[in-house]
């Protein structure tokens, strides 16, 4: 049978007084109902308290201040007041290569179609670039210097056998295999009193050695 | 803070750039590392311990760059909030690249300072990017998260026998003065044209402005060491004038000057480029070890008990290359029978001030002591029930000359170029050299670490282990 007090408390907004003081941690950090912690919260939705979702993170239980963590975990997860939790990206990357593909994404934003070759040994090649005086399309391969961005770009390559040859500036030099092609690579020094600026790794990359394999390109013997 | 400032011993280095480069020369590899970190004046010192080197499943072996997998973030994630330490994150460019960071780099650096705050909380987080080219030549940048800010690491300290500096790739340098490669035509005619701008890079601090210490500052400016400190809170006076390089006769009329602003105007005068910072205040002054800490390499010039400890204990916490001198000389009014030099070499894994036995315990507690408490010592040592020295053994007075103290240390300016320039450097850490004895009298003994002495687990430490002192 309720009683005054408990009918007035039903029903009046009164909150039992557990649900009220609802806070978790998620990586030591608390989170409580201001920042979305219900009694019930799915895996993406711990993950999102953080920044992250269920599909770039990993999402455990940290018992305690014992360092021990439980097995991954998904669904739907009971919380309780002091709950830990940790939500860890599921994979941290990093790295050096990633300044090519930036440059090279500026080509392709740009319907430039290049290619990145990484073994044996890492190349750019320029597709489809147009010679003017023969009226036609070539492939133009360049090397990714030991050291880059800090050595130049240097050179440029045709495929062996190609008319191209005959009609740029520049010493043949070897032939290299890559991407199942042999080309020959020629003494092309654009950054080098060759008609473009010094090299400048702040300024310069593949996306603007593009522009000095075009005029190789235009200015034909 | 300014900057950061890395140091690591030479043994672990190695072992860290082997694993760098284990995937070399096209891909990349990482390790998390525990690290001490100090504040110095103007520079974060950061000390690389121990490596937390990745294992089975820890790292995606599929790319070329690095991928850390949850594992091993979370795992050291938990095990550093149980420890003291920072953590730090270094990864290897593939061979002979530049260590610019890359975009993903930027990505990289922002998440883990976010993530492990929450774990370490207030302590540092450092990134660290190495490569290595075909030849053995290292290239280095990083970075620090520190109170809220980005610091840019200014140079990696390999501290070791066969240590160097490598300059961070993205931090500017100051430019070299026009005339250093004139000024040392002579130098560099034996040693090369780049130990010029090693020596005009380095920064030195001398602790100690007396006979040694102002001989020693003197060679250094001539040398065109860029950054001098200098540690000595005495004035001059007449009995110094034998030995204090910068001492004129101006100073003995009117105000006392102190010892260090006269090598400050003796450095301006020969060569103004360089900079001179003088601290009139005692080594234990908590400014003083600021500087301290940050210096590339330390001198101690001091016969103190106090100056040897300090000196001896921040070469180990910190991973500082130091050296110590110190003169005696023996005989009786008829005849010198000896001019002693000793020559000590301090740093980390080598034998600290202890090891050597080289503590007077009883006058450092003297060094030690208030005024007030010497006072009440030299009163109690008056009492003639005492027995003598129990309560007070009096101030010590060193009798010595200026040629001695100049010849000790062109001796140890002469080792300093060698380590700074990487060319030559001291055979042993300990030489003794009577000048009356010559051919019997040198005496270059290493020293090991004594087996249970407390400097051995004290190298890096930074400020996360209790000082000496």
């Amino acid at each position: 049978m309720m009683t005054g007090t408990e009918t007035i408390k039903q029903g009046q907004g009164h909150e039992p007084e557990k649900e009220k003081n609802l806070f978790i941690f998620v990586n030591r950090q608390k989170f409580d109902r201001t920042n979305g912690v219900k009694e019930v919260m799915t895996v993406d939705e711990i993950a999102r308290l953080v920044g992250l979702t269920a599909d770039t993170a990993v999402v455990r239980r940290i018992h305690g201040n014992s360092g021990n963590s439980s097995d991954v975990l998904s669904g739907e997860q009971t919380t309780k007041p002091g709950d830990q939790f940790s939500v860890t990206r599921k994979r941290v990357e990093g790295g050096c290569e990633e300044r090519i593909l930036k440059e090279l994404s500026v080509l392709t934003e740009g319907f430039q179609e290049v290619e990145f070759v990484k073994t044996p040994r890492p190349h750019v090649i320029y597709k489809n670039l147009f010679v003017p005086c023969l009226q036609q399309k070539v492939d133009v391969i360049v090397a990714v210097p030991n050291g880059y961005p800090s050595a130049m770009i240097d050179r440029a390559g045709l495929i062996e056998g190609s008319a191209t040859m005959s009609k740029v500036k520049g010493q043949p030099q070897e032939i290299i295999q890559i991407a199942g092609r042999s080309w020959r690579m020629f003494s092309y020094h654009p950054h080098t009193n060759g008609g473009g600026l010094p090299w400048n790794p702040s300024i310069h990359g593949f996306h603007t050695y593009l522009y000095e394999v075009l005029s190789w390109l235009e200015v034909t013997k | 803070m300014k900057n950061a400032k890395v140091r690591i011993t030479k043994e672990r280095a190695d072992i860290l750039l082997e694993h760098l480069c284990s995937r070399y020369p096209y891909e990349e590899a990482a390790t998390f590392f525990e690290c001490g970190w100090s504040e110095g004046s103007e520079s974060l010192i950061v000390t690389v311990n121990d490596l937390m080197l990745p294992k089975a499943g820890d790292m995606d072996s599929k790319m070329s760059g690095v991928g850390l997998n949850e594992q091993y973030s979370l795992r050291c994630a938990l095990e550093f909030e149980q420890k003291k330490w920072a953590i730090g994150l270094v990864h290897s460019h593939p061979e002979g690249s530049a260590t610019y960071p890359s975009s993903i780099d930027d990505d990289m650096d922002q998440y883990y300072s976010e993530y492990f705050s929450g774990f370490t909380k207030d302590r540092p987080y450092v990134s660290l990017i190495l490569s290595k080219d075909k030849r053995g030549k290292i290239r280095f940048s990083g970075r620090v998260f520190y109170k809220g800010q980005w610091l840019l690491c200014a140079h990696l300290q390999i501290v070791g026998d066969d240590g160097f500096i490598v300059r961070a790739d993205n931090v500017k340098l100051k430019p070299l003065p026009l005339d250093l490669e004139k000024r040392l035509e002579r130098l560099t005619g034996v040693l090369g044209k780049r130990s010029a701008e090693k020596l005009w890079r380095s920064n030195i601090v001398i602790v100690g402005a007396g006979g040694t210490g102002s001989a020693l500052f003197h060679s250094f400016v001539r040398s065109c060491v860029g950054r001098i400190v200098i540690i000595d809170p005495d004035f001059g006076s007449e009995s110094n004038t034998e030995r204090v390089h910068g001492f004129y006769e101006e100073d003995l009329r009117g105000e006392p000057v102190r010892k260090v602003d006269m090598l400050k105007r003796l450095a301006a005068k020969i060569n103004p480029n360089i900079e001179v910072v003088a601290l009139p205040i005692d080594v234990r002054d908590p400014l003083a070890l600021k500087y301290l800490i940050e210096a590339d390499i330390v001198f101690g010039c001091t016969d103190s008990q106090v100056g040897k400890v300090l000196i001896s204990d921040h070469s180990i916490r910190h991973l500082i290359p130091s050296f110590h001198v110190n003169v005696a000389m023996e005989g009786n009014e008829d005849q010198l029978v000896s001019e002693i030099i000793h020559l000590i070499k301090y740093g980390p894994q080598q034998a600290c001030v202890y090891c050597r036995e080289l503590v007077d315990a009883q006058k450092l507690s003297q060094e030690l002591m208030s005024p007030e408490e010497k006072l009440q010592r030299q009163l109690a040592e008056q009492n003639q029930n005492a027995t003598h020295g129990a309560y007070w053994i009096g101030d010590p007075v060193i009798h010595t000359m200026g040629s001695l103290t100049t010849a000790a240390s062109e001796l140890v300016a002469n080792y300093a170029i060698g380590q700074i320039t990487g060319l030559y450097k001291m055979p042993e850490d300990f030489l003794e050299i009577d000048l009356l004895k010559i051919q019997n009298g040198a005496v270059c003994v290493p020293m090991k670490r004594r087996a249970h002495c407390m400097c051995k687990e004290r190298d890096g430490v930074a400020s996360q282990g209790e000082p000496w002192l």
